[in-house]
């Protein structure tokens, strides 16, 4: 019987040194699933992630399986089923896009006509059709990008691991591959992305894994980390006039109000409520209230609000 | 029920993993040999240490071509083989290549095959245009095939040597380089190629086998009726230790330093707490 994940880490651990890169990760994945992958620069994703693809070995305590093949250091059939898009190309960059793709086509054991077949197809997907024949070096990044995404689909693999896949393109790219990113999602492929772009990950995620110091701090689903982490809702707006000083503390008073640059912020639980107030305060001193933003809070607000939290209690002890 | 995919070993050899390997070595012939590093020390190199040995001075042809043969051969065959590592970490298609299910193993024997193709190709077409412009004795059917088969193990031997320094888990070809040409000219100079093994004492005889180039030469002086030192059969012997000792070494290397490569291991040493 095969089990529902896709993707089981268990007890993952990496030391460089003295430094303890990965403490004690565990996570699992399931088929069809999007992943993010979040957390700092240095906090233990790639390192993670190259454990996973077998580039670094794995000690004896952790476990790590891939469609229930359990890998080792001299394990590597199992990379068959694995598509991996790094940040950086990692193309042969003497190669012609297409000489890549037959390369990489040949070494996961296809045939010449198929990887001609679902080059046609993968080239037309991610727009890189006339640019076939260029020399990789001559390429923009965000074009190198997407032929890593060709590379990494051309054996048509179930598990996708995408690290950093968007960092540093032009908006066009991006929509590009995160388009392509949801159509893989509807072709039933089970991803694992790293990012540190918080809105795309609230975007294309159905679960958030969020990793600090090498070790794994949150575990669910967008809606179960806002739940969790109810956050207020952020208000921000202008008045005209401008108010003095006197003024702002006689008409904002039992408010919890920030002047800021721009005009004023406010934090709430309670939207509806605060506006019936400012609305008050309106009519009442003649002003007019103006700019009027209601943010509830993102994926983005709560990440900083784990990460300070987990600082502070790592600082705390 | 996990299975358990460990049991795939890291040195058999099924027709898959042949096949990796051949795909790697058509790749790293197509991609490095009109690299810089492999065009300077393979061919300017060798032919400019030739041309300062001969001209102006009157020498044997056989001389001539067995001191041609033994830089040629082994100067190509470490040419190629130490770059192809630190360029493919580089520009990161090393990392891929690991992505994908091919083991540290066949990257090596990529390497290896591609550069022993290589410059044993190479060295055998230059080779048969001076046999052919020096006018030398017909070799027979026995001894090409004892030339051709040591020409093989020496451009073996040169490119398991190019690639156990190529285990120095660098990006940049210039810090392998430097260290190999450290090895390889002392290596040419005791082999018997400048100054005959006859001529030397006993124990400079002893050292000069420290040289894989030595028994090489010392087949060549057999083939071309010169003097040599020990007969062919053991000197075949020789050169099979040397490619047995060699792809040891290789491996024991290559498997330790690889994961380096990718690690940044000696920043995180000088810097242990990379966040406050």
């Amino acid at each position: 019987m095969t089990s529902e994940y896709v993707l089981q880490v268990e007890k993952a651990n990496k030391h460089f040194g003295e430094f303890h890169a990965v403490k004690d990760i565990s996570f699992a994945i399931k088929n069809g699933e999007i992943v993010g992958f979040l957390g700092p620069n240095g906090a233990g994703k790639t390192t993670t992630i190259r454990m996973i693809m077998g580039i670094y070995p794995i000690d004896d305590i952790a476990r790590i399986s891939v469609f229930d093949n359990v890998i080792s250091s001299k394990s590597h059939e199992y990379k068959r089923e694995i598509g991996f898009v790094p940040e950086i190309s990692n193309a042969f960059s003497d190669f012609t896009v297409i000489e890549n793709i037959i390369f990489y086509g040949e070494i996961f054991g296809l045939k010449r006509s198929l990887i001609r077949d679902r080059a046609e197809i993968l080239l037309s997907r991610y727009n890189l059709m006339d640019k076939k024949d260029s020399v990789v070096k001559t390429l923009s990044k965000g074009l190198k990008q997407r032929l890593n995404f060709i590379l990494a689909l051309i054996h048509n693999p179930s598990l996708l691991i995408l690290d950093e896949p968007t960092s540093g393109l032009d908006p066009l790219s991006i929509q590009l591959l995160r388009q392509n990113i949801l159509k893989l999602r509807e072709d039933g492929k089970t991803i694992l992305i790293t990012t540190h772009d918080l809105g795309e990950a609230q975007k294309l995620c159905d679960r958030i894994l969020i990793i600090n110091y090498g070790r794994l701090i949150a575990d669910e689903t967008p809606a179960q980390l806002q739940k969790r982490f109810d956050l207020p809702t952020q208000i921000t707006f202008t008045t005209d006039p401008k108010l003095s000083e006197e003024n702002e503390s006689n008409f904002f008073k039992e408010m919890a109000v920030t002047p800021n640059d721009k005009g004023y912020l406010l934090h709430c639980n309670n939207p509806l409520e605060v506006m019936a107030k400012l609305n008050e305060i309106q009519e009442k001193f003649k002003i007019s209230i103006n700019n009027l933003k209601v943010e509830e809070r993102s994926l983005e607000d709560i990440f900083f609000h784990i990460i300070n939290n987990d600082e502070k209690s790592r600082k705390g002890k | 029920m996990m299975k358990n995919h460990g049991k795939e070993s890291e040195i058999s050899m099924n027709k898959n993993n042949l096949l990796t390997i051949w795909i790697l070595a058509k790749k790293n012939t197509k991609l490095y040999f009109k690299k810089g590093p492999v065009i300077i020390f393979g061919f300017l190199f060798p032919l400019f240490l030739m041309l300062s040995w001969v001209i102006g001075r009157n020498m044997e042809p056989g001389m001539v071509f067995i001191g041609l043969s033994a830089m040629t051969i082994f100067f190509t065959a470490t040419s190629i083989s130490p770059v192809v590592l630190p360029i493919e970490t580089q520009e990161k298609s090393l990392e891929r290549q690991l992505s994908s299910p091919i083991r540290i193993f066949d990257i090596i024997l990529g390497i290896i095959l591609a550069s022993t193709m290589f410059s044993t190709l190479i060295s055998l077409g230059v080779l048969i245009i001076v046999y052919l412009a020096l006018q030398l004795s017909a070799l027979t059917f026995l001894e090409s095939l004892i030339f051709i088969v040591s020409l093989c193990f020496m451009a073996l031997i040169g490119s398991l040597l190019g690639t156990l320094f190529s285990a120095i888990p660098t990006n940049k070809t210039s810090d392998v380089m430097v260290l190999i040409n450290l090895i390889k000219f002392p290596m040419t100079f005791i082999s018997g190629i400048f100054v005959s093994l006859q001529t030397m004492s006993v124990g400079a005889q002893l050292f000069a086998y420290i040289s894989p180039l030595t028994p090489f030469v010392d087949i060549l002086h057999n083939l071309f009726g010169l003097n040599s030192t020990l007969g062919i059969g053991i000197n075949i012997l020789v050169l099979l230790g040397w490619i047995i000792l060699l792809a040891g070494l290789n491996q024991m290397f290559h498997q330790r330093t690889m994961t380096k490569r990718f690690s940044g291991q000696n920043k995180k040493k000088k810097n242990k707490k990379p966040r406050k």
